[in-house]
This record gives structure tokens, sequence and C-alpha cells, in this order.
């Protein structure tokens, strides 16, 4: 009798277009726009080469240290900071207005001067660089001048000797994009939520007439509740594993090397959002329109929280209102994605899941309550 | 088969159900007739245990119903109002689902599922949805899957609203034959002429309360009205109509539209003494229709409206 019911309510998810287009679609369709919108983050988030313009006049020809000094940092390479344009002054003026280059360096009564249209990062790495140079350049004149003996040490000018040392807490690169599809996992964990709806909805008689039908029935009552929540359970499970694999494989968005710690999220994940659609439809009277907008609504304002939208809000609000943070069910399975792909360590990770599974157990027991009831006030 | 006593339910001011009594035998066809909003279906649901109810007692198979009453459950079938079904199953999926909340067993299962299909004239459409069979078919649908289960007490609750003539035969035949085969049937319509047809014995019923009970025939002695004579008649002037009512078993006299309409007491006859007078006055006079009481004059005299308010 069980499995009959579990593989009839599987058979219905299945052939259930609504539900299908909410629960599995559109979390394909909003991670593949994700993947092209935020693309480009990471990227953007990296150190890229200075159009720079040097007037390149006999002052230039004859300044060999500052000559060099260019011709090494534009050199090709990871280090490369300077993609250098030589031209005369006229030129690399044209190029400035045309917006070809960040600004140029002229070689002025024997000191580089640099001239810009605007002010911005680059310029200010540009300006920099030329304060370093001749900071540099006055202390090696100074050296020659008061200690000629010591030139031979003058090496160490050029050192840029970093006094703290970064160190990685993973073996993971930093990126700020899978926050994103950390978080978009989780509003899609919520969007379980309809089926828990659905679920509730036909077990109740003072819903459907199916909810009648099987009220009347002689099949045991937690019978027909575990059938239709294991089932959509399942059908919520293979939902999460699948885009999780598409997320992993097809857009490269690393989850981890955990794989049964992804398992578990996405077990736990779909376990909460179903308990919470099938709560906020059993504890109220509103009508069915009424309920899933509070159920998208809801889900919506967690998954914000949890940073779909704004990267780094979890944090801020982790920082100014923790119990919110910790509340957010939506944020607890973020953060264990998050865990899972920056830390070593399981504690964190084991926290959200606890939490989790706890605000699950709550949800849950609300739901059975009222599922308890077979008999009504009215119909 | 069915006691229930002293029943009352409320809907805060409203009183659904107003001490209501039904004593149902076994192997019945017991109809339960009134207006929309009578109370039929509330005192269904309050049998099915599917409404509380604020005092009486119901008892199904000789014992008290509860919502736990599983071994009582699975000898009640119900066929809902409104139709009922899974929209994502097919015919066949679904009168199995529904079998399968009463049969575990798999082989039996398949064969009771097959039998209803039969039963109700779905074997051509054992692989549709729903949204593709037309409102008779999904009809047909509902019964199978309140019935497929074979059980000893079924409710039919309005089964034939909004189906076509064809269907509604073949749903009452299925009711008829179900009954034959052993089924106690509770049968409620708005619809007179289907509870004439059907039903062993008839309750009807009015806010919330039982008017009266008992056989069609037993019904049609409760009222004083008997034979209806209608005769057409091109113009009947008010002295004659005045004549017509005069005669002793005639209760009412009307002339409407061409037509003269008169009730007979029970027992009466007057059709000979209204030809007579309509002779004597040189009256011509079209069709003669004359028919028995129905539950409807029945029902009109006894609430005083429309079975359909």
């Amino acid at each position: 009798m069980f499995w009959n019911m579990y593989k009839c309510k599987l058979l219905r998810i299945v052939r259930n277009r609504y539900l299908l287009i909410w629960t599995f679609v559109f979390p394909f369709i909003l991670s593949t726009l994700f993947y092209f919108t935020f693309s480009s983050l990471d990227a953007d988030n990296q150190f890229q080469a200075i159009r720079l313009g040097v007037v390149n006049d006999e002052a230039f020809q004859n300044d060999a240290m500052f000559k060099n000094t260019i011709e090494a940092l534009s050199a090709e390479g990871d280090e490369q900071m300077f993609i250098t344009s030589y031209a005369d002054r006229a030129a690399v003026d044209d190029m400035l207005r045309d917006n070809e280059i960040s600004g140029y360096i002229q070689i002025v009564d024997g000191s580089p001067k640099l001239f810009v249209k605007e002010n911005g990062l680059k310029q200010t790495i540009m300006k920099c660089f030329l304060d370093q140079y001749s900071q540099t350049k006055s202390s090696i004149a100074a050296i020659i001048k008061t200690s000629p003996d010591a030139v031979q040490n003058i090496s160490g000018l050029f050192d840029r000797r970093e006094f703290t040392k970064k160190v990685s807490l993973t073996k993971n690169p930093q990126t700020d994009r899978v926050c994103y599809f950390y978080a978009l996992l989780a509003m899609v964990c919520f969007y379980g939520g309809f089926m828990g709806m659905e679920i509730v909805e036909e077990l109740q008689a003072n819903l459907t007439g199916v909810g009648a039908r099987r009220t009347v029935s002689s099949a045991r009552r937690y019978k027909l509740v575990a059938a239709d929540m294991l089932a959509g359970l399942t059908s919520q499970f293979i939902i999460m594993v699948v885009l999780c694999v598409y997320l992993e494989f097809a857009l490269d968005v690393s989850l981890g090397s955990n794989i049964w710690a992804v398992l578990l999220i996405c077990l736990v994940g779909s376990l909460a959002g179903i308990s919470f659609g099938a709560m906020i439809t059993v504890s109220n009277k509103l009508k069915a329109s009424t309920k899933s907008a509070i159920l998208i609504t809801v889900t919506m304002i967690m998954s914000f929280m949890s940073g779909l939208m704004v990267e780094g809000i979890n944090y801020i609000i982790m920082q100014k209102a923790p119990v919110v943070a910790w509340l957010n069910p939506a944020a607890r399975i973020a953060d264990a994605f998050y865990c899972l792909y920056y830390f070593d360590s399981y504690n964190r990770y084991f926290t959200n899941i606890i939490i989790l599974l706890l605000m699950t157990a709550v949800m849950f027991s609300i739901t059975v309550v009222f599922l308890r009831r077979q008999r009504y006030e009215s119909i | 088969m069915i006691e229930v006593s002293n029943l009352v339910k409320r809907y805060g001011s409203l009183v659904a159900l107003d001490h209501f009594n039904l004593n149902v035998q076994n192997g019945e066809i017991f109809g339960l007739l009134g207006p929309n909003g009578s109370g039929k279906t509330t005192a269904i649901n309050c049998m099915l245990s599917l409404l509380t109810y604020d005092k009486g007692e119901i008892k199904l198979f000789g014992e008290e119903m509860s919502p736990t009453r599983y071994d009582l459950k699975k000898r009640i079938g119900v066929v809902m109002q409104n139709v009922a079904v899974f929209n994502e199953l097919t015919v066949y999926e679904n009168i199995d689902y529904f079998c399968g909340l009463y049969e575990a067993d798999k082989a039996k299962r398949r064969q009771l599922v097959d039998e209803a299909i039969d039963f109700v004239g779905l074997n051509d459409f054992r692989k549709f949805l729903p949204k593709k069979l037309s409102g008779g078919l999904l009809r047909r649908l509902n019964i199978a899957c309140g019935i497929a289960h074979k059980p000893e007490l079924i409710f039919f609750d309005e089964p034939t609203v909004a189906v076509d003539p064809q269907s509604r035969n073949a749903i009452l035949e299925g009711i008829k034959k179900l009954n034959q085969d052993g089924a106690t049937i509770i049968y409620t319509s708005h619809y007179m002429e289907e509870v004439e047809q059907l039903c062993s014995r008839i309750m009807i019923m009015d806010k919330g309360k039982e008017i009266a009970t008992g056989t069609k025939d037993e019904l049609k002695t409760m009222i004083r009205t008997g034979e209806k004579i209608t005769i057409e008649i091109y113009d009947l002037p008010e002295d004659i109509l005045a004549k017509i009512n005069d005669i002793d078993d005639i209760v009412n006299a009307e002339y409407d539209d061409n037509r003269l309409t008169a009730s007979c007491r029970i027992n009466g006859h007057a059709l000979i003494s209204i030809l007579d007078i309509l002779r004597k006055n040189n009256l011509s006079f079209g069709r003669v229709f004359s028919e028995p009481p129905t539950l409807n004059d029945v029902f009109l005299e006894i609430t005083g409206r429309q079975l359909r308010d």
C-alpha cells in the first residue's frame, strides 16, 4: 500500500508541469543566467595592466634608468604592469584624449612627470609608481654621493619586501561568484516548498476533493503523509543533485571535493524546504494563491538575506543581527556549501546542518499536528 | 446498517443539522432528497467522520463511527459530489491508487480495478488523463474510484450533477447493479425523478431536518393531493372554473395559458365530472392528461417550496 502511494505521488510530481517549472526548470535557467552574469566577476577583481603612454623624446632616451624600468614593467608576463605606447607629445596627448591610454609620462627637467585626464585607480597606481621610482632614484643618488663604497649593496633598495605572509585557509581559490550560486541552491531547496504545499493540500479534506477521498479511506493517516513526503523529498533531492552536477560540470561552479557532504546538505535542505512549504500551507486558512504568494515572498527574502542578489549581505546580517542570520534556513544552506568550498574543517558545516535539522523538526512537527486532524469544523 | 440519532451540526448561528435522525437497513437504496443547503452533504460528511458535530450519535455497521475506525472505513465507499481524482494520473492509475488505499494485495487490486473499469464502461479510456475525458466520463471515473474496492456501504453524493442523459442512465443503472450485488446505497440528489426511479426508501430533508421518510408510495399518501388533471381549453369562463372548483374531489383548479389544471384529493377521481361540466356548457377542449402525484408534488406540498431553490 505504502509503495503504491509513494510511486503514484512520484508520478504525479513528474507529470505536474507547473511544479516542475518552478522546482526544476526555473533553477536551471536562473543558474545559467547567473553564470553569464557573474562570469566576469572574478576577472574584474584581477589586476589588469594599465595602458600607459611615454613621450619618446630625447630626454627619455637619455634617461637610461627610467627607460629600463619602464621596459621591464612593460614586459609581457604575469607581472606586467604597463602596456606602454611610445610616441611624441602630440600623439600621446591625442591618445589620452581618445581614452586609448590612462595617462602618459614625460621627462621634464630630468624627472618623470605624469599627465592624466581624470582621477581613478589606474591613475593612482601610475602616481604611486612614479613616487616610488623618484624616491628610489634619489636614494641611490644620495648613497653614491655620500658612500660610494656601498653602491654594490644598493640592489636591496629595489626589493619590495612584505613583512606579512598571505596564508590560504583552503586549497580552493578565493572567488566571489560562488556565493551567488550557493544562495541559489538554498533558494531551490526552498522552492521545494511547492511540493510541501501540494502534499498538504492533497491530504486535507477541507482543501481538496482528493484530500476528502483519502481522509475517508481506510489508509492510515501517517502512511499517507509519509508516502507523499518521501516522494516529495525524493524528487526534490534528485532535482538538487542534478542541479549540483550541472553547476559543477557545466557551469564550473565548485562545490568542494566532499561529495557526501554535498549530498547531505542537498538532502537536509530539501527536507527543510518541503517542511517549510507544508507548514505554511497547513497552518492557516488562506486561499491557495495567497499561500503560494507567501511561500515565494518568504523564500525570496530568505534567499536575499543569504546573498542571492547582493554579495556580502549575509555577512552584514551576521554581524548586525546574528540571530536573524542563524534563524534563516536559506542562509544556513548557503553557508554550508560555502564551508565545503573554503574550509577544511567541518565544524561550521555540521553546525549549519544541525541547525537546519532542528528547524526542520519544528516545521515538520507543526505540520504533523495540523495534519493529524481528520475531522473538520467545515468543509 | 446506519443509525444516526439526534445529530446536531451548527456553523456558528446556522443550524445545518437539527436533531437529524436516520435509519438505513442492509440492502437498501436510501434516497436523501432536499434542496441545496438542506443538509444532505453535511449529514453524509458527519457520517463519514469528516465533519465534527455538536451533538448526536452515529453508528455504522452497528458500531460507533470515528475518524480512526479504519476497519469500518474499509467497508465504505464514497462517490463525492465534485469529481475528486488526480489530474496527473491516467484513468487506470487513478482507480488503482484509490483502490490501493483499501487493498494492499497487488494482484487482487489489479482484478478489482479491471472490474471497476468494466463496470463504469471506461475500458477504451484506460490510459487517458482526466483532462481528456468528457464530463460524463469524468463522473464515471469518479464513481469507479469510489467503488473499486467493493464496499458494503456506498455514499453517492449527487453523482449525476452536470451529466448528459446517456451517462446519467448508465450511472443509475450501475448503482442498481451495485445494490443487486449486495451493496447498501445512500443516494443524495435534488433530481426527484432519479430518486423516485432508484430508491427503495426516501427521506425528504429541509433546513437540516427530516421532513418525511418512507417509500415513494408512502410519501405520496402523506399529501392531500392525488391525481393531477390537465385539459387544453381555448377559453374557460370564470363561472365554469368556479363550478369545477366546487366538485367534491377537487382540491384546487386553475386556468392559465389555455390549460385547466386541477388537483384531486387522494383517491379522488374528478375527470368525468370535469368533462361533464365542459360538455354541458358547450366548451370544446383538446388533449386531456391525467397523472398520479409525483415526488415533486410531495415535496412542494410538504416544504412549500421548489426543490432547486
